[in-house]
């Protein structure tokens, strides 16, 4: 163990903080140890110096201390100048201010709406309200009758019906188009295999073995082929 | 048979304010004598004092007798001492150390012995001089735990709870403190 260790061990030692083990083992280590020797010999002189700081004695005024305790209990809110309390209104003042702001900055949404600050994380709700109260909140904002409110909302629907009606026979025009395409692509596909199938036919008549065989092989591609286009397409 | 601090401040707690005064009584000089060798200035450790005192009062109805009183004591004085400092230090005030020959000067006047020669007691004021002197320039938390441990008598275990750190550091601190006063010490002679 190194110097350091036992120097700790000499201040606690002083403080009568070691127990007889360490004093044992720390006696041992000053006996050949010449510099923690002395710094023994200087932590006491170092103690007897600062003794020398003699204790002072001024009592507390039990009357002052009361009355403070007595002061301080009662007086909520506390007595302060009226330049602190505009100071700390203003600085509440400007923390909000900065505090809102922030907020809008990160993407909350603040409002000040009827029923007082709002603040809104994420996408707003959309509430779900009754007919009734749909037409009762459209009255209140338009100032509009009921009946008229209902002659708007029954245009409205009838705007959005023809709107679905030419969306959909859009896509009944564009799904014709791509059937039409798919069906020519197979009549274009067929008439070109029977084309073939009569040209391997023709040169069978007067083929050699070999050929006929080559023959054979093509046209059963060519079956297969169109088989599996076929299956294709029904899918 | 004298009431333990812990009995008093249960009693306290049931509205005995005389039980508060013994205590107050009781503790009004270590007190004061830590404050004042934690921030330099007598003036300023007796308002500390108060405030401490005054914490005790109010917080009495928290307190549960768990640990020791004066653990409580110092804590709560070790707390105020040192939010002190730093509002001097935060304000650049004058440093606390330079009290030493000006305001606390007649006050420690008063201490010397009217017995000693005038040669002694001018050697004793020197030494007191720069025992302050060599103190109030120990780092804080180095002087929190040479002060209690030193003057305050308080077991290293115990500093440890006032200072909320482990025991081995509350050593290790009061070893440095002690090797920096030396060194400081021995310099002014």
């Amino acid at each position: 163990m190194d110097c350091r260790f036992f120097r700790e061990q000499i201040v606690l030692e002083s403080y009568d903080e070691l127990d007889a083990a360490a004093k044992k083992s720390l006696k041992a280590h000053l006996q050949t140890c010449r510099e923690c020797e002395q710094f023994q010999v200087n932590l006491n002189e170092t103690q007897q110096t600062l003794d020398q700081w003699e204790e002072v004695d001024r009592p507390t005024d039990i009357e002052a201390l009361h009355e403070a305790i007595r002061s301080k209990s009662l007086s909520w809110p506390p007595q302060l100048p009226a330049w602190r309390w505009l100071s700390w209104g203003v600085e509440a003042c400007l923390i909000l201010v900065i505090s809102l702001s922030a907020l809008a900055w990160i993407g909350v949404g603040v409002k000040w709406e009827d029923r007082g600050l709002t603040l809104r994380i994420g996408q707003e709700a959309v509430p779900e309200i009754t007919a009734q109260e749909l037409v009762r909140l459209l009255q209140a904002e338009r100032h509009a009758t009921q009946a008229e409110i209902v002659k708007q909302l029954q245009g409205a629907l009838d705007e959005f019906s023809e709107q679905l009606q030419v969306h959909l026979d859009e896509r009944q025009k564009q799904t014709n188009a791509q059937l039409t395409l798919i069906y020519q692509g197979l009549q274009s596909q067929r008439v070109q295999d029977l084309e073939l199938i009569r040209q391997e036919l023709q040169h069978l008549a007067g083929a050699t073995e070999a050929e006929f065989l080559e023959s054979h092989r093509v046209l059963e591609f060519i079956l297969a082929s169109h088989v599996s286009g076929i299956q294709k397409n029904t899918e | 048979m004298e009431k333990s601090d812990e009995a008093l401040m249960l009693q306290l707690q049931a509205g005995h304010l005389r039980s508060f005064d013994t205590l107050v009584r009781r503790w009004e000089k270590p007190l004061l004598n830590y404050c004042y060798r934690m921030v330099n200035d007598i003036t300023l450790a007796e308002d500390l004092r108060q405030d401490v005192f005054l914490r005790i009062y109010r917080s009495a109805k928290a307190y549960r007798p768990t640990a020791q009183f004066s653990t409580w004591l110092y804590r709560i004085a070790t707390n105020l001492c040192l939010d002190t400092l730093a509002k001097h230090q935060r304000r650049k005030e004058t440093p606390i150390d330079v009290y030493l020959e000006s305001e606390s000067e007649g006050f420690d006047e008063k201490l010397v012995d009217p017995s000693d020669t005038p040669d002694a007691a001018l050697v004793k004021k020197e030494t007191k001089n720069c025992v302050r002197s060599a103190l109030a320039r120990l780092p804080e938390d180095l002087r929190v735990v040479v002060t209690l441990r030193h003057y305050n008598g308080m077991k290293f275990r115990e500093i440890a709870e006032i200072v909320g750190g482990p025991i081995s550091t509350v050593k290790s601190r009061m070893t440095a403190g002690i090797e920096r006063l030396s060194r400081m010490l021995s310099k002014q002679e």
